[in-house]
């Protein structure tokens, strides 16, 4: 491999006193741009989000001052050769129809993730009631606590004394370069007491990670790509919308009670437990029971400031991954 | 007017709804299309949420809002609508997002009483009916339409207070809702009238400044535009000022130049790139010894300004144009290199010599090969035998597959020699399109190239040649679809040949 992991450690080790940005470019003091390598079944014009590595990829060249080409080297399957020249792998769970890896891409990927290489699956986490298309988990980031199964299965057979564990809400790749939620300051006043208290608190999210011999090898997010992609002129590409539980006097009796047409689905939580997530059209959940016996609704805002606020959050988190993927 | 009967008819509707809740399906503003009526069970619900509508309890009013929310049917949206005047700004707000939740939003409904809140005290609320401007407008032809008014633009005939309302959100306190009212009409493709474009231009916030500006560029006249924008050069950020230079392309040029010769100065990059691509695009010179040509041989320009550049050079007169894109060919970035080599292949007064073309056809970056392909198409006599020798063994299969279709523009002396070397193809993509066109085209000995294939062991090939076949079935081919139905054995072939035959038996 051209990246000696054990010389990082070395290298995160003696800068150890720095500041997050400049360990980094101590870390990847290269004077050639760092590629970053994306898994793409088939052609690559066709992949979700197409725009959105590149910008962020842009954007942490900016903010952390580490040269990124943003241009992302394309593979087509885990058995790749190139897969030993890049130390990091970004995959959309969408750009790949089928999880179920060759023998050869098994052997591959799990001798890459050994020695040093680590792994993105964006859209690995989809609460169950996106599974029915492979569309809904890109357009929809719910913060479920549990992979895809076919992801289960995958980190099952790559390494048999793993599996994919939430990350605690003080893991160092919430912090390591950003640390914290950006200025919630515009967003509406029931958003932002969601947002600051149980969508993001502290600037976290839900991530699940793949740990191999107490090293942090692969992690699997909700979908963060659609919070990435600017055009030139620096706008963002898509409208996000947030989904946020609120509750008011009385409600609960009233939802207890309250008729009801579509299917519920059973979600895993950050404790464990499970949410029975009520939805009336397939994909939008309108209410939900809490395991602590409490009922709230779904609320759907969308507006400019949020899609804003949005984005940069993603943003600053997509970042954070990318510094702490460098790190390793 | 018109539009103030309407309202006193919804007003008529929605008193007759109120009161009539036993009713399935409550009578509606004419018009409004209603896709969600109330499903069995969920009036009991809604009604007893009307009910906490009543209630003294501001609380208890905001969760029935938010409830009402759930049921995307008339009877709920008229107990929200009611919710828009409450006085307490939380059941206001749990009404307002309610009913512009997608859902609510997608059966459409009497927009007036939400626009009015464009004048709400709240900002939240005004901000939230500024985003959904758009939609909430666009149900209003559709009201008229089963009005019997047409012939109104959307703004011109709403009441009076609405469009003061709506034209006022311009001038909003907020940023926010001020971009959102950009936005807003630029969706429904509405013109933002001339006196808020020139306030706008200067706006104190610079997202709604860089919305403002192209539709400025468009609707003022240059020396307007051009008057307005240049007193925010000043505090143009780099993404503005990059916008700037680049809309001044489109404009007059004894204006623009001054402006742009300015911009060219600028001490960000990008900026000063982005006017000299302009002012190329206005004052044709030799691009070669600008900055923005160093910058780009050395991949220094983001891909949307090289494709601009390129772009700009490649409408240059050939005598500058050939020469300053030669050296472009070799680009690194793949798309700025396609679209080099596109250009330069149309800036050519003569040919381009074999050995470039060899080149060319080895790039690594299938956009390039394609564009030489399609050159070649348009200048078929330029297919040497050498060349033709590369293209029917180039190791790449877009090539391969892309001589089929170039070979239809030669002899058909040459097209068969070509399709006969390509049936035979590794890849089974490019094998079969050489078969399917082979029978298309009614080459020589067709009929026995169709009858082989038959014989190939792949499904996908059996079929294509089955449905070439059909695709050219006239009644003299009868005789050869027997025979071509007798060869096989696979049931649903036989199926697809047996239902053409079926439908042409002859009576």
């Amino acid at each position: 491999m051209s990246y000696p992991s054990t010389l990082s450690f070395l290298l995160l080790a003696l800068c150890f006193s720095l500041k997050p940005a400049a360990r980094l470019q101590a870390v990847i003091a290269q004077p050639e741009a760092v590629r970053v390598l994306q898994l793409v079944e088939g052609e690559p014009l066709r992949r979700f989000f197409p725009g959105a590595l590149p910008s962020l990829l842009q954007a942490a060249s900016e903010e952390i001052g580490v040269n990124f080409s943003p241009d992302p080297v394309f593979i087509e399957r885990f058995d790749s050769p190139l897969l030993e020249q890049y130390p990091l792998l970004y995959v959309n769970y969408g750009d790949r129809r089928d999880w179920n890896l060759s023998p050869s891409e098994f052997e591959n990927l799990a001798s890459y993730l050994d020695r040093g290489g680590f792994l993105v699956i964006d859209a690995g986490i989809t609460a169950e009631f996106l599974r029915g298309n492979a569309t809904y988990g890109q357009h929809h980031s719910f913060a479920a606590w549990e992979v895809t199964p076919q992801l289960e299965d995958m980190a099952r057979r790559l390494f048999p004394e793993s599996e994919f564990q939430p990350l605690p809400r003080n893991h160092p790749i919430f912090q390591i370069f950003y640390s914290g939620l950006p200025d919630t300051g515009a967003l509406p006043e029931a958003v932002r007491e969601f947002v600051v208290n149980e969508k993001w608190p502290q600037g976290t999210y839900s991530i699940l990670g793949l740990h191999v011999e107490g090293r942090l090898v692969a992690i699997a997010t909700p979908i963060l790509a659609l919070g990435w992609g600017k055009n030139e002129t620096g706008q963002w590409t898509n409208t996000i919308g947030f989904r946020i539980r609120e509750s008011a006097e009385g409600l609960d009796e009233k939802l207890r009670e309250a008729t009801y047409s579509g299917i519920h689905y059973e979600v895993k939580r950050e404790d464990g437990r499970y949410d029975r997530v009520y939805c009336q059209p397939e994909t939008v959940p309108a209410w939900v029971e809490e395991p602590n016996g409490r009922w709230r609704v779904f609320r759907y805002y969308s507006t400019s400031e949020i899609s804003d606020y949005a984005h940069v959050f993603y943003t600053q988190l997509g970042i954070n991954i990318l510094a702490f993927a460098m790190l390793q | 007017m018109k539009p103030m009967r309407l309202i006193c008819v919804l007003a008529g509707t929605f008193a007759c709804v109120l009161a009539s809740t036993h009713a399935q399906q409550p009578a509606l503003p004419p018009g409004i299309v209603i896709q969600s009526p109330v499903r069995p069970g969920e009036e009991n619900t809604i009604r007893k949420a009307l009910e906490d509508m009543r209630s003294e309890e501001a609380a208890i009013r905001v969760g029935a809002a938010m409830l009402l929310g759930k049921y995307p049917n008339p009877l709920a949206q008229q107990g929200l609508i009611q919710a828009l005047n409450d006085p307490d700004v939380r059941v206001r707000r749990a009404a307002v997002v309610s009913l512009t939740d997608r859902t609510f939003l997608q059966i459409g409904y009497d927009p007036y009483p939400v626009l009015r809140l464009l004048n709400d005290p709240d900002v939240e609320i005004r901000r939230n009916v500024s985003y959904n401007l758009s939609t909430l407008l666009s149900y209003v032809p559709r009201i008229r339409f089963n009005q019997g008014i047409t012939g109104l633009g959307i703004i011109e005939g709403l009441p009076d207070d609405i469009v003061d309302a709506v034209m006022g959100a311009f001038m909003d306190e907020d940023a926010i809702v001020r971009r959102n009212m950009i936005e807003s009409f630029e969706r429904l493709r509405q013109p933002i009238p001339e006196r808020f474009l020139l306030r706008l231009i200067n706006d104190p916030d610079s997202t709604v400044r860089i919305l403002i500006l192209p539709i400025a560029a468009s609707r003022l006249s240059t020396e307007l535009f051009v008057n307005a924008a240049s007193r925010a050069v000043e505090s143009g950020s780099p993404e503005w000022l990059q916008l700037y230079a680049r809309l001044l392309s489109d404009h007059d040029t004894s204006l623009a130049l001054p402006q742009l010769r300015e911009l060219a100065k600028s001490d960000y990059r990008e900026v000063r790139n982005e006017a000299y691509i302009s002012a190329l695009l206005i004052e044709p010179r030799d691009p070669r010894p600008l900055e923005i040509y160093q910058d780009l041989l050395q991949e220094r320009l983001d891909p949307g300004q090289g494709m601009r550049f390129i772009r700009s050079i490649s409408v240059l007169p050939s005598s500058l144009a050939e020469p300053s894109l030669r050296p472009l060919l070799t680009l690194e970035n793949p798309q700025n290199r396609s679209y080099a080599v596109k250009s330069w292949l149309r800036a050519l007064v003569g040919s381009p010599s074999e050995e470039v073309l060899f080149r060319l056809l080895q790039d690594d970056y299938s956009g390039v090969r394609t564009e030489v392909m399609d050159y070649l198409r348009r200048h078929t006599a330029q297919v040497s035998p050498r060349l033709m020798e590369e293209l029917l063994f180039s190791e790449f299969v877009d090539v391969r597959r892309d001589l089929i279709s170039l070979s239809l523009r030669l002899p058909q002396r040459e097209q068969h020699e070509i399709l006969m070397e390509l049936i035979l193809d590794q890849d089974e993509g490019v094998r079969v399109r050489a078969i399917v066109q082979f029978i298309q085209r009614q080459l020589p000995d067709w009929k026995d190239v169709a009858l082989k294939s038959l014989r190939d062991p792949s499904y996908t090939i059996q079929r294509s040649t089955i449905d070439a076949i059909l695709r050219q079935f006239s009644p003299d081919l009868r005789p050869f679809l027997e025979d071509v139905r007798a060869q096989l054995s696979e049931p649903s072939l036989i199926n697809r040949i047996d239902r053409v035959l079926n439908a042409n038996t002859p009576r």
